[in-house]
């Protein structure tokens, strides 16, 4: 902690002197949905340093709540209580560089997680270690960014970033996982004026990953469920099911990325990007010679196209995003004896799941005096088609979401007030499933239920709140948020969240 | 820089293809079984399924296979790729019409588990003759 609040303190520093005549704009513009990150993607370092009304720190404690009734991705728990701390600083350096730094502590408690005993399941499923018994799991994450962006001469333009996680989740009762997790990224861009108006710009980035996972049972009436460890489809590796030699895992992931972004000088123009991202995983038996015995590669390519047009009165402007996700899981022939022979593993790619999705977004803002009205309509597409060679399991789900966002921010001398509600429908048809005859019988009923819930018609409702007060050169905020899901019969998740803090 | 996002594209292309797409996950066992102090083959081996201690099992997904008939000492059948313990115990018919109770032990624990990670495999099976 004394860590953190020192790096915290140097990362502020320099935002304390930055010049405060514009803060009451800022923060009113930054409340309009034009204005909203999700409109220009920033693919690249470089595009800090076009973001005008970004700049400032901003620093805030938060809490979240969630509660989820008849949960069914319980990978990630039925409830979550929440605390939360972020700082972030983005300052213009005269006109020809910009910087931005970010801190961020969170500390809380995921309740009821199930069938998860690994952390970051989106980013390691399948290959996860899981139980049947789960219960609440005590979380404590350290993040940090900072990036740099600069020219040079008159064309040509340079960036710099890094960030790193550290995330340790924990129970203590039984089954008691403790995971350490320590996540780093980095970055180097580089970019140059085409025509009058727009920047090109390339971004290559390198990701190094380490989660250390330990499953302990200590109850002196002995393990209440055994750790299975996942393959994916309801299908697992028998071999190493079990409460004592196996359940210490190491996960060891690298990747890089390379991006490319065209962006306009300012608020208004085209911006278009592209992205690529190649990321690997091994799992390995930690006490077990470190043999390793699954490998996932995901392989994500994202494009998108946008338009902004910003005028006096009427504003509008709209995004087109594609991506693609594969994720590809090999799974070793691991040899009877863990202590010889590891350097001769055949690896089976069994795993197959294709995930592209599309959607489009448009904003359309009228502005008349200190009152500013938008609406954002939405449309959106995806799908996951999951597949296990040889076992012939499969599950192919869609959904086609539709829906609309009106938001309304006021200016009324020193107070900025925004509301926000959001409506989203998702259509959800029949797919596909067929899940291995081998499988466990209570690991079958569970995908199906996870099955049952992706074919279920979703609705979704949000509400965002903001309301600031000007004190001259500092603004205090308060941001609420609550966000509801409704499925099937009796399907339901609430989510609030409430941010405090002070911008500068 | 036009190269650089040329690169960017043939990697975004790299995204659909998928790594060892074409892989035989699979392979073609053929089992020849020699009943020990016997000059030929049996013309018949079955295999006694109602044991627990019969089984053709992948030892890391401990999935089981059912043992073929063997006909004339040879059965095939097609297995994940992987190590398996083998073991049963059987009636084998010879070719004069004695019956004979047969055991096969070779592979009957993980440490003395087959590799089977080729495409085609061949395992010669010694049986010993109970009764």
């Amino acid at each position: 902690m004394k860590k953190f609040l020192t790096i915290l303190a140097v990362m502020l520093a320099p935002a304390l002197s930055y010049g405060q005549d514009s803060l009451a704009l800022r923060v009113a513009e930054r409340q309009k949905p034009l204005m909203a990150r999700e409109f220009s993607p920033q693919y690249t370092d470089i595009s800090i340093l076009y973001t005008p009304w970004l700049t400032g720190t901003t620093v805030q404690a938060g809490y979240n709540w969630a509660k989820e009734k008849n949960a069914v991705m319980t990978q990630n728990g039925d409830g979550l209580s929440l605390g939360e701390f972020r700082a972030s600083s983005l300052k213009k350096l005269g006109d020809r560089a910009a910087a931005e730094g970010g801190v961020s502590y969170q500390r809380g408690v995921k309740r009821n997680v199930l069938w998860n005993s690994t952390s970051d399941f989106e980013l390691l499923y399948p290959y996860i270690m899981a139980d049947t018994v789960g219960g609440n799991l005590q979380k404590e994450q350290y993040a940090f960014y900072g990036r740099y962006a600069a020219g040079i001469g008159s064309d040509w333009k340079y960036g710099l970033s890094g960030s790193y996680r550290a995330l340790h989740e924990y129970r203590q009762t039984d089954p008691r996982p403790r995971n350490i997790t320590s996540d780093l990224s980095v970055g180097a861009s580089a970019g140059r004026q085409v025509g009058s108006g727009h920047v090109l710009s390339i971004q290559a980035g390198y990701r190094r990953y380490h989660q250390l996972q330990a499953v302990a049972f200590m109850s002196p009436r002995g393990a209440n469920t055994a750790e299975f460890h996942m393959t994916g489809l309801a299908s697992d590796y028998g071999r190493f099911t079990g409460t004592g030699d196996f359940t210490n895992l190491r996960y060891r992931g690298s990747g890089f990325s390379l991006a490319a972004l065209l962006q306009p000088h300012g608020l208004n123009g085209l911006s278009a990007g592209i992205s690529y991202k190649s990321f690997k995983t091994v799992r390995h038996l930690a006490n077990q010679n470190e043999v390793p015995y699954t490998e996932l590669l995901s392989q994500n390519a994202d494009a998108f196209a946008s338009f902004r047009h910003k005028g006096e009165t009427f504003s509008y402007g709209a995004i087109l995003k594609l991506a693609y996700e594969l994720r590809l899981g090999s799974e070793a022939v691991v040899p009877a004896i863990l202590s010889s022979g590891i350097d001769d593993i055949p690896w089976l790619t069994r795993y197959r799941n294709r995930m592209p999705s599309a959607s489009l977004r448009g904003v359309l803002q009228w502005q008349n005096g200190g009152s500013t009205w938008a609406l954002e309509p939405y449309a959106g597409a995806e799908m996951s088609a999951a597949l296990r060679k040889v076992d012939e399991g499969k599950m192919t789900v869609y959904g086609y979401t539709g829906g609309c966002s009106a938001s309304y921010v006021a200016v009324r001398g020193r107070l900025t007030a925004s509301i926000r509600l959001t409506g989203l429908y998702t259509f959800r048809p029949e797919g596909k499933v067929l899940l291995p005859a081998s499988a466990e019988p209570f690991m079958f009923s569970r995908y199906i239920d996870i099955y049952s819930f992706f074919t279920e018609n979703l609705v979704q409702g949000g509400l965002q709140a903001f309301v600031s007060w000007s004190l001259g050169n500092l603004s205090v905020f308060m941001r609420p948020e609550l966000n509801l899901r409704m499925w099937g019969d009796d399907g339901r998740a609430a989510a609030a969240r409430i941010d405090i803090g002070i911008e500068f | 820089m036009r190269r650089l996002f040329i690169i960017l594209v043939f990697a975004l292309l790299a995204t659909g293809c998928e790594k060892n797409s074409g892989q035989n996950l699979e392979c073609l066992v053929t089992l020849n079984a020699v009943v020990q102090g016997q000059s030929s083959a049996p013309v018949s081996i079955v295999a006694d399924r109602t044991l627990s201690g019969t089984m053709f099992r992948n030892i890391n997904t401990l999935d089981n296979y059912n043992i073929p008939a063997f006909s004339n000492g040879t059965a095939q059948l097609q297995v994940l790729k992987g190590l398996y313990m083998i073991t049963f115990d059987a009636d084998a018919v010879f070719a004069d019409g004695t019956e004979h109770r047969v055991r096969a032990a070779q592979y009957n624990s993980p440490e003395k588990s087959v590799r089977l990670v080729d495409d085609n495999c061949t395992v010669t099976l010694y049986l010993t003759v109970l009764q």
